[in-house]
């Protein structure tokens, strides 16, 4: 009996049970996808990480330690070592006497490092001019000598006589602020500002000229082992990478028995990699899950399609005498049918989409997720049919078998109970708390391998979801209830003399009514949230790479070799939207040395985004015409208005380098505002001022880096750039491509194009099969409504006036609702995602071309719906019981 | 103008029901002329309503031929010429008793259709029902606003199957009786199936069907 309830079931019902499956497999799919890429994702950003650490650790040995006893100790924890010793030594300060002038600089550090540690390490430095075998000058203490290769200079030693070398070349050292770090012992870093002073020294040299400190004033030197390892072994999720790395460290420290102290680089960077990667994880929960909810709900409506006859169907199996759960065991067939054929689609294409189309490499976790999203897709679609059986085998022969259903008029729970808004109070409750914390949503304790989500925030998007298609009904059922005269005369162009009864009928259909534009709701505020967090999250990333780079594509130079020079031949390239130059110079603000970046206000704007959050006031607009209006303006850092509790309207007297002698010395500025971050500069203190008076001021009107907003792709444009600069030119040109893989762990860093698109293309099919499938809604009553309406002598026009005004109806309520819904969600994502950018967006980027095609694409299926069952409208209703 | 309203020639109609063939109409032929008042009886399943529906064009006949001489082309008969009234459920569910009776006149794009479909209700005595959803009266009532429904439109020919089904003998009467007084009033012609002989008296023709067979005679 059950396979010829099964062959049964599918020559009747095939059409209705394929597609309710094509609702599950679109569910399994998308979790199974999304699961797989977020996972994939999750090592990605641990391996690229990893990737751009540098030395893994820092061992600082203990007073005067024989570096080799620590070297055996580290060998016995990780076989395959890689080790480079190095020195620090502190300074009073450098001098040297160039082109006629002595310039000297504070305090600094002497490091004794091998040049083989750059090959060892080939991230940590870069040598600007030179030759690598020999005392290495820092960039920045090299401009404040004026000092470069072969010159000599004096170094100015703690409790002992200067001593005086010959500069063999000039070094870059990106990751300063990690190679100076202080070593605490722990597996966390203490970052601080790296010495602005700084001298690279052969180990011999170094230990001729600080051996002695080393040994007699033991706080002002010390002495480090640099080590990494072969990291392939580590796990990819960066969560057990991290418990991992930090094991290792602790198993060194232990060997070291108290010989030493250990900073582990690697732990620290997989920290904030495991924060990204629970971020992620959340934003799987929260961008993919509505999808997968609104999957399934189109799934329980094409179900409910078929309701009208299996409850007929039940009621005979129940005249034929069977007990409720045999009947339960026939109506489940339909649910297991759906659910197996659902789970067959949404694997098979998932399994396509993720080798194929995104091409995420085969990995234990593509099993798991796949078998998880699978067994949900069959629970599900076994629920949505067995759950209304089930109800059904509980009422009587006679109400299963009458010809209409009657369902009592019971005011539903949730709406005598008011959950809507209660649901959109705890919501609002919750993100006001998250605001009060400062939207800090994923901590990660110091020195606590767990990274803990306040899973608690994101509960506010949920129940807003919930809360506002709750909301919805609500409103929606009282605007309709009345037979409401607005909607009559919207849809009297398409009704005509009909409408008054058209609005009438859908009054009291409205139950049914409402329920398809909840559904058209749900979808598109699941792809509208989706599209919107994901532009924000591109424009974010784009500005945060921008940010880091200077602008789409930077061209940088020296003072001595400014890339203004090259500004009129770059601007002729194709390709080039905007230029602008900006100084990079070094101003002394008391003793301390800070970046100053001279700018044209008025036209910065025009090369790089300008960010409201870059300042204080929050208004980049206004600021830079404040600048651009008092011609000796300065905006400082936070930092530097605390240390020199400054106003607005102070004076600051800077020393910058002039011209006429190479030497420092004094211009007045106006302190006129805050800066917080701006395109290229260091995250701690800097300066902004007008180049026009930089350059008045100091006799150097060059810029030494030219920002360049691209209308190509940013990387093509390097390219032609580069090729366009004369051969073995100083000047460096990069591109925010190459900044955002720099960036190397941060969330907005990893490429979620992939993602998106994804996100993007599972929500078009929700939308357009959301507008599709209402009118499966309450099929059987309104075909026969047709057959009684053709009686009548009615003809397809007035046939379609009562479609084609629900059809609008649904469209304009569902689609606009479903929109604000969604911008809503993703204002309340991107506020909880807050620390995920850098900086803060703004306001939230809108895709209006999708959500353009989205509305286009859901009106298409709505209209091919109702031309569908106006086509296959039933015959006349007629007096032989036969015909009907 | 011809006198005559539909012309039946030869007509059949069979069922495939399973493996067997029923044959609801077989090799039919009659005529209705303008203003007459027709009974059809028989048993049920005889084929009465399949005879109707061939006469409102609601069905094809498989072979012969109806056509209706005094009307335009088929497709325009209903509901300016032809109105029906099943005896099947067939109101709008969700409008209201007033508002199905006036569904054929917007069909039509008539005017005063408030007034004229209170006057139908109100002929049959229901207009206190108007208001009501489908739902929310008796079979019996239904049926009368099925018929008030399909006079609505003064039609020239009103095909009603089994009008008086659903009631009891006394309403029953008074409902034929105000149907033909209606149609004296307004010269329209009807056709009325039924297998209640009570009824079947107040009309003049009267026509039986047997296995799909009729046979035509007077009162």
């Amino acid at each position: 009996m059950v396979k010829a309830w099964v062959f049964g079931l599918l020559a009747q019902r095939g059409k209705a049970i394929f597609a309710a499956s094509l609702g599950i497999g679109l569910a399994v799919c998308l979790l199974a996808t999304l699961g797989l890429f977020v996972t994939h994702s999750a090592g990605t950003m641990a391996a690229r990480a990893i990737a751009n650490v540098g030395p893994y650790w820092q061992v600082e040995l203990v007073g005067t330690t024989d570096p080799s006893n620590a070297l055996e100790s580290l060998k016995t924890v990780v076989t395959d070592a890689k080790t480079e010793g190095v020195d620090y030594a502190d300074v009073s300060g450098f001098s040297a006497s160039t082109g006629g002038t002595e310039q000297s600089t504070g305090a600094g550090k002497v490091v004794g490092i091998a040049s083989s540690y750059f090959r060892t390490f080939p991230k940590q430095g870069r040598l600007l001019a030179g030759i690598w075998d020999g005392p290495l000058l820092a960039q920045q203490t090299a401009a404040n000598l004026h000092a470069g290769p072969g010159d000599k200079m004096t170094i100015s030693r703690i409790g002992q006589l200067p001593s005086e070398v010959t500069i063999a070349g000039i070094v870059e050292m990106p990751s300063a602020d990690q190679f100076f770090q202080i070593v605490n012992g722990t597996a966390q870093t203490t970052r601080n500002a790296p010495p602005d002073n700084v001298l690279l020294l052969p180990p011999d040299q170094w230990e001729a000229l600080f051996g002695q400190q080393l040994q007699n004033l033991p706080q002002t030197a010390q002495r480090q082992i640099h080590a990494s390892f072969n990291a392939a072994g580590l796990p990819s999720d960066p969560v057990q990478a991290y418990v991992e790395a930090t094991g290792l460290s602790n198993n060194l420290l232990a060997k070291l028995a108290g010989e030493g102290v250990v900073t582990n680089n690697l732990a620290a960077r997989l920290d904030g990699v495991r924060l990204d990667a629970l971020f992620a994880k959340v934003l799987f929960l929260f961008l993919g899950m509505p999808g997968a909810i609104v999957a399934l709900l189109l799934t329980a409506v094409l179900a409910q399609a078929s309701a009208e006859r299996r409850r007929q169907e039940i009621g005979l199996l129940q005249l034929r005498g069977l007990t409720p759960n045999r009947i339960l065991g026939f109506a489940s067939l339909e649910g297991i049918l759906i659910g197996s054929i659902g789970m067959v689609l949404g694997v098979a294409s998932a399994g396509f989409i993720t080798t194929v189309l995104l091409s995420v490499p085969t990995q234990g976790g593509r099993m798991l997720w796949f078998a998880l999203a699978a067994i949900l897709g069959f629970l599900s679609a076994l629920a949505v049919v067995a759950l209304p059986a089930f109800t059904l085998t509980r009422k009587t022969v006679n109400q299963n078998l009458a010809a209409i259903a009657r369902t009592a008029m019971i005011k539903p729970a949730w709406k005598r109970l008011w959950l809507d808004l209660v649901l959109l109070a705890i919501a609002m409750f919750i993100l006001w708390q998250s605001a009060t914390t400062g939207y800090r949503v994923v901590t990660a304790p110091e020195g606590v391998a767990t990274a803990t989500v306040d899973y608690k925030a994101y509960l506010a998007p949920g129940l807003m979801w919930i809360g506002a298609a709750l909301l919805l009904m609500r409103l929606t059922d009282v605007y309709m209830k009345s037979g409401n005269a607005s909607l009559a005369a919207i849809i009297k162009p398409i009704a005509g003399r009909f409408s008054g009864l058209v609005v009438s009928s859908m009054a009291h259909e409205r139950a049914r009514i409402i329920k398809g534009i909840v559904l058209v709701a749900l979808a598109m505020s699941f792809a509208t949230s989706t599209a919107i967090f994901n532009t924000t999250y591109q424009q974010q990333s784009a500005i945060d790479a921008s940010l880091t780079n200077g602008a789409d594509v930077a061209v940088t130079g020296t003072i001595d070799q400014p890339a203004s020079q090259v500004l009129a031949k770059l601007q002729a390239l194709s390709g080039v939207a905007a230029i602008q130059a900006m100084q990079h110079r070094f101003a002394y603000v008391g003793t301390d040395l800070q970046d100053l970046y001279g700018i044209d206000p008025a036209h910065i704007a025009e090369a790089t985004p300008m960010s409201d959050a870059y300042f204080q006031n929050g208004d980049a607009s206004a600021t830079l015409e404040q600048l651009q209006s008092v011609q000796d303006g300065v905006l400082v850092s936070d930092e530097t208005v605390t240390d020199f509790q400054l106003k607005p309207g102070d004076k600051i007297n800077l020393r910058l380098r002039n011209a006429s002698d190479g030497a420092y010395h004094v211009v007045p500025f106006t302190f006129i505002g805050v800066v917080r971050e701006f395109p290229t500069a260091p995250t701690d203190s800097f300066l902004i001022a007008n180049a026009a008076y930089v350059a008045s001021q100091t006799g150097i009107a060059s810029a030494e880096t030219l920002l360049i907003k691209s209308a190509v792709a940013p990387h093509d444009l390097a390219a032609t750039i580069a090729k366009a600069l004369p051969a073995g030119t100083p000047l460096k040109v990069s591109d925010a491509g190459e900044a955002a893989h720099r960036i190397g762990s941060s969330l907005t860093a990893v490429d979620l194009h992939g993602l998106t698109k994804l996100e993007l293309a599972f929500a078009l099919p929700l939308v357009a099969g959301a507008l599709g499938l209402v009118f499966a809604l309450g099929l059987s009553e309104r075909r026969k409504n047709f057959a009684i309406l053709l009686a009548l002598g009615a003809n397809a026009r007035q046939l379609g006036a009562f479609l084609w005004s629900e059809a609008l109806a649904i469209y304009a309520i569902g689609l606009t609702s479903g929109i604000a819904i969604g911008w809503f969600i993703a204002w309340v994502l991107v506020k909880l995602m807050t620390h995920v950018f850098d900086p803060p967006p703004e306001a939230l980027a809108i895709p209006w071309a999708y959500l353009a095609l989205l509305a286009l694409a859901g009106l298409t299926a709505l209209a091919g719906s109702v031309l569908w069952q106006l086509r296959k409208r039933s015959e006349p209703l007629s007096f032989s019981i036969r015909e009907t | 103008m011809s006198d005559v309203l539909i012309q039946m020639d030869d007509v059949t109609r069979h069922y495939a029901i399973g493996s067997d063939i029923v044959f609801a109409l077989k090799s039919v032929t009659c005529s209705v002329r303008a203003q007459e008042h027709v009974v059809v009886m028989g048993a049920s399943g005889s084929g009465k309503s399949t005879l109707l529906a061939q006469m409102a064009a609601l069905d094809q006949p498989d072979f012969g031929t109806v056509t209706w001489p005094s009307f335009p082309a088929k497709t325009l008969l209903r509901p300016e010429y032809v109105s029906v009234s099943f005896q099947s459920p067939s109101l709008l569910p969700s409008l209201t008793v007033q508002q199905n009776v006036q569904v054929p006149l917007l069909v039509l794009d008539q005017q005063d259709i408030g007034k004229r479909s209170i006057t139908a209700l109100e002929r049959l005595g229901i207009a206190h029902l108007r208001e009501r959803l489908p739902d929310e009266i008796s079979g019996g009532q239904a049926q009368r606003v099925a018929l008030a429904r399909a006079m609505v439109t003064d039609p020239a020919l009103l095909l009603a199957d089994e009008p008086t089904g659903q009631l009891d003998q006394d309403t029953g009467q008074s409902v034929v009786g105000t149907l033909i007084a209606w149609a004296d009033e307004i010269k329209c012609t009807l056709v009325v199936a039924t297998h209640d002989s009570q009824v079947a008296r107040k009309f003049k023709t009267q026509w039986h069907m047997s296995f799909g067979m009729l046979k035509a005679g007077e009162a």
